[in-house]
């Protein structure tokens, strides 16, 4: 028996056909998929538009891992220059654009901060941080929000509280097992378990437990 | 690490992606990465779960000298070259002229002449480089240049259309994407393609279905 996804179904049409609005319209009603199409064509004014309309939640998720904004800034850029130059390489089955390019410059992020064993002292503290983060929801809430996320936010709200809290915080904050202890104030094998069975509960309600 | 064991190699790619497989595990796990498929695999399926977490991170304005950066490491201060100064263009135009020279000197060669004036198009990009330009030969083929390398993905490919009228665009056939040069015949049941616009599109290999859209469109101009 086939699950049924309540997922919509993925933005199929950004490689077969490129709507003309594209050249019409402004930059900020074209979909990122086809954005990323135009870029893989060497279209500055899409990639432009490309990065006025991602590079604000990429550069939020540099920081919410760095909390350096001078890092966070030299990463953006880092990653948008891969971008560019990887933009024909994206497909809609990678996942929507912003998870790809999410991937990109998440990795130069965590690949930094784990260079050294030492976790780099943090520019920004935790005010500093509310404060640049705005003081809305945080990305729980968010995520609520995200009309095509539906199926993950289901998967999440399986999880208990802490440890999805625990996932959040190594995503979101690049935290490492320790100081996600130290955070939650719980053992530190708690937290390791915590984390590993709730990623094989992500996947699993993921549908995808090959 | 006993990467034949797949639940393991799974909960590591997975905590790999997270960021809390660190110190010597995580270097040793990079270093295992490049000779074991299956293992960077498991990494693109995490990255592909987690990273929709990206989505609900706080949008914050990244300073300007970011922008600024990337436009002088992308694009550094090439002299912005106009049309008139393309190479590509003037050779699409020395054909015309050439075809022009011919249907003026040797009238009798050509029965009946085509029209008045040379027909030729040029298709660009949102910044207004010329990315082809097209020239109808005399004797109905299409000349293409493509004047810039690009960096089509290797399962899609540009097609050339005219749309006319309300009924679906006809295909002219492929375009050249590597500053390289074509002749395309022109379909015998084509009418005059002139009479029409020139579509653009960008699609899979496998699929030469009309477009509903084109990627780039222009006007026929004649010389």
């Amino acid at each position: 028996m086939n699950a049924v996804s309540i997922l919509p179904p993925m933005h199929t049409t950004g490689w077969l056909t490129i709507p003309a609005r594209a050249l019409f319209m402004t930059a900020s009603s074209d979909s990122l998929a086809d954005l990323l199409a135009r870029c893989a064509l060497h279209d500055r004014r899409a990639f432009e538009a490309l990065y006025q309309q991602a590079a604000p939640k990429l550069y939020g998720l540099l920081l919410g891992v760095t909390r350096d904004r001078e890092l966070a800034a030299d990463l953006l850029q880092e990653g948008f220059v891969r971008i560019w130059q990887r933009a024909g390489d994206y497909r809609p089955h990678l996942g929507q654009p912003l998870t790809w390019m999410g991937t990109i410059v998440r990795r130069l992020a965590i690949d930094r901060s784990r260079r050294g064993d030492q976790r780099r002292r943090a520019e920004l503290g935790e005010e500093d941080w509310a404060m640049l983060a705005d003081e809305g929801p945080g990305p729980e809430e968010r995520l609520h929000n995200e009309q095509s996320e539906t199926g993950l936010v289901r998967c999440l709200e399986r999880l208990d509280p802490e440890p999805r809290r625990a996932v959040f915080l190594a995503y979101y904050e690049g935290l490492t097992h320790d100081v996600i202890a130290q955070r939650l104030d719980r053992p530190l094998g708690t937290v390791k378990a915590w984390v590993r069975r709730s990623l094989q509960r992500l996947k699993i309600c993921l549908g995808e437990s090959t | 690490m006993n990467l034949h064991n797949p639940p393991l190699r799974d909960a590591l790619a997975a905590e790999y992606v997270l960021g809390t497989l660190q110190g010597a595990a995580r270097r040793r796990f990079e270093s295992l990465l490049p000779a074991h498929p299956a293992l960077r695999r498991a990494v693109t399926d995490w990255e592909r779960r987690l990273n929709r977490l990206a989505v609900a991170s706080s949008a914050v304005t990244p300073p300007s000298e970011v922008w600024r950066g990337l436009e002088q490491r992308l694009f550094p201060a090439e002299p912005r070259r106009s049309w008139w100064n393309n190479l590509g263009l003037w050779r699409g135009l020395a054909l015309a002229s050439v075809l022009a020279a011919v249907v003026a000197l040797a009238p009798q060669w050509i029965n009946p002449l085509p029209e008045s004036g040379l027909s030729f198009a040029a298709i660009r990009d949102p910044n207004n480089d010329v990315l082809w330009t097209v020239a109808l030969a005399e004797d109905g083929r299409l000349h293409v240049n493509s004047l810039r390398a690009m960096d089509v993905p290797a399962d899609q490919h540009c097609l050339l259309w005219v749309k006319s009228g309300d009924g679906p665009p006809m295909m002219l056939g492929e375009l050249p994407d590597q500053g390289d040069a074509r002749t395309l015949a022109m379909p015998a049941r084509m009418p005059r393609p002139t009479q029409g616009v020139l579509w653009v599109s960008m699609q899979p290999r496998s699929d030469d279905a009309p477009p509903a859209q084109p990627l780039y469109r222009t006007r026929w101009q004649t010389l």
